[in-house]
């Protein structure tokens, strides 16, 4: 009996080491996969939750808005109307016409009384921020529609920011996947190399050996990026 | 001894195996090369084989685990936003009642210290009919004084609070408890994936042993053992922490 051919047995060896090494590659590739996919995942639900918490603040903003412009305008017409109606008694009485013009100024009392208690019920004549600085004065219109609209403006960056985060992840995850379809082929060509003859057992370990380095050098730059 | 998984192709490459089985089957029996190693590698390789198997298996478990938490999470999210949504809803609603009565109340007023007989027996039937019926429409915010502001207006906010903290079917939901349940599971994968590398790595060096003969053998053999044990011990360490973590979580 002669010898085992030592070049034989050395490529040999190299096939069942890079066979191993591609395992071992495949299961750090396939652990970094499952990562990136938790990672997309939280991200995902993130993103959802902040979407739904800017949905139900639009919402809520939508209700306040509609209460609190609703009774300034109401507040408004009355304010005129009082206004118009002293003026009236104020024309009434210069013409002569003493009872309509009591009246135009009992209505006018009236209608200044519900004025006043809207007032100290309207967020615009309650809030300092928002409340007009002199009597004549309009309240603060546009500071009220720009603070209304920061909270789910706030709640949509960050919905926004999670969404591209799921994003980066997913492709991530999606990479990882194409090098474990690399290594499977990596480990296809090594187990080739062991059944095939001395000749072409090279030709598939050196093919083999190119795939599991790009493999390699792929999961780096994902890892990198 | 060492393998020969050569197959035929051809004449020619049969001859080849042949030769080269023939040569394989000449190597001499060395120190680590016995049929007793050959048995204790064959024998780890499969004991690691299935605990990654076990673990793999653990591991697709706890990310379930983790999938239905978060799944539980989102419903109650949504159920829980449709709950501030109603009760936003009822609270402007209270509020716009109230405002109603607060008003007509105010005008009622005005019209009682008008002077005027006529208003003021008008005002005295709105009083009667109209102002109570709207009390009773703008409960509880215009006759509960814990929201009256100093200023004058309403306390929907408070009024808000109030309606959450009387909902308990709102009370019973617990997204953030459930994500935070999902977060653990997920951890816990991430460190079971450790465990399967290292599980991995316990194949590599136990691979190393079959292919190797001598001192490199027994070298490969011991420390494949040696990173099994290190996997397994991650492993068990793993589920008692998280155990732990979510007992005290609990």
């Amino acid at each position: 009996m002669t010898a085992p051919s030592p070049n034989t047995e050395r490529w040999r060896s190299v096939v069942v080491f890079l066979t191993m090494a591609a395992t071992v590659a495949a299961a750090i590739v396939a652990g970094l996969q499952a990562d990136a996919g938790i990672r997309s995942q939280v991200a995902n639900r993130e993103s959802q939750v902040y979407a739904l918490l800017a949905s139900g603040e639009i919402f809520r903003q939508g209700i306040r808005g509609d209460y609190d412009l609703g009774t300034l305008a109401d507040l408004a017409q009355e304010m005129q109307d009082s206004l118009s109606l002293e003026i009236t008694g104020l024309e009434q009485e210069a013409a002569g016409d003493l009872d309509s013009a009591a009246l135009a100024r009992q209505r006018a009392a009236i209608l200044r009384a519900r004025v006043e208690r809207a007032q100290a019920l309207s967020f615009f004549y309650t809030d300092p921020a928002h409340a007009p600085g002199e009597p004549d004065a309009l309240p603060n219109l546009e500071g009220y529609v720009e603070d209304s609209a920061a909270e789910a403006n706030r709640l949509v960056k960050l919905q926004n920011e999670q969404a591209d985060a799921y994003q980066r992840w997913s492709r991530k995850g999606d990479s990882y996947v194409a090098v474990l379809a690399l290594l499977a082929i990596a480990l296809f060509l090594f187990g080739l190399a062991q059944a095939a003859s001395v000749r072409t057992r090279r030709t598939f370990t050196v093919f083999g050996s190119v795939v599991l380095a790009v493999s390699i050098l792929w999961t780096l730059s994902i890892l990198i990026d | 001894m060492a393998t020969n998984n050569n197959l035929p192709r051809d004449g020619t490459e049969g001859e080849s195996v042949s030769q080269e089985r023939a040569q394989s089957e000449a190597v001499p029996e060395r120190v680590g090369g016995g049929g007793r190693t050959e048995g204790l590698i064959a024998a780890a390789m499969a004991i690691v084989l299935i605990a990654t198997a076990v673990a793999s298996w653990r591991s697709s478990d706890l990310g379930s685990r983790a999938g239905d938490a978060e799944r539980l999470g989102m419903i109650q999210s949504i159920q829980q936003q449709d709950f501030l949504n109603l009760d936003w809803q009822l609270a402007y609603q209270e509020a716009g009642n109230a405002q109603r009565h607060l008003l007509a109340e105010a005008e009622v007023r005005a019209m009682e210290i008008s002077g005027d007989r006529g208003l003021e027996a008008q005002a005295a039937n709105q009083r009667k009919y109209v102002l109570a019926n709207l009390a009773l429409l703008a409960e509880p915010l215009s006759s509960d004084p814990a929201y009256a502001r100093a200023d004058g207006s309403l306390d929907i906010a408070q009024r808000f609070a109030d309606l959450q903290a009387q909902n308990a079917d709102l009370a019973a939901l617990d997204p953030e408890g459930a994500f935070i349940q999902a977060e653990y599971y997920q951890s816990q994968q991430r460190s079971y994936f450790v465990g399967a590398v290292l599980l991995a790595l316990s194949l590599f060096w136990l691979g190393l042993a079959e292919i190797t003969r001598g001192k490199a053998r027994i070298t490969g053999l011991v420390m494949g053992v040696l990173v099994f044990l290190f996997g397994l011990a991650w492993i068990a360490g793993v589920e008692v922490l998280w155990a732990l973590a979510r007992w005290v979580e609990a």
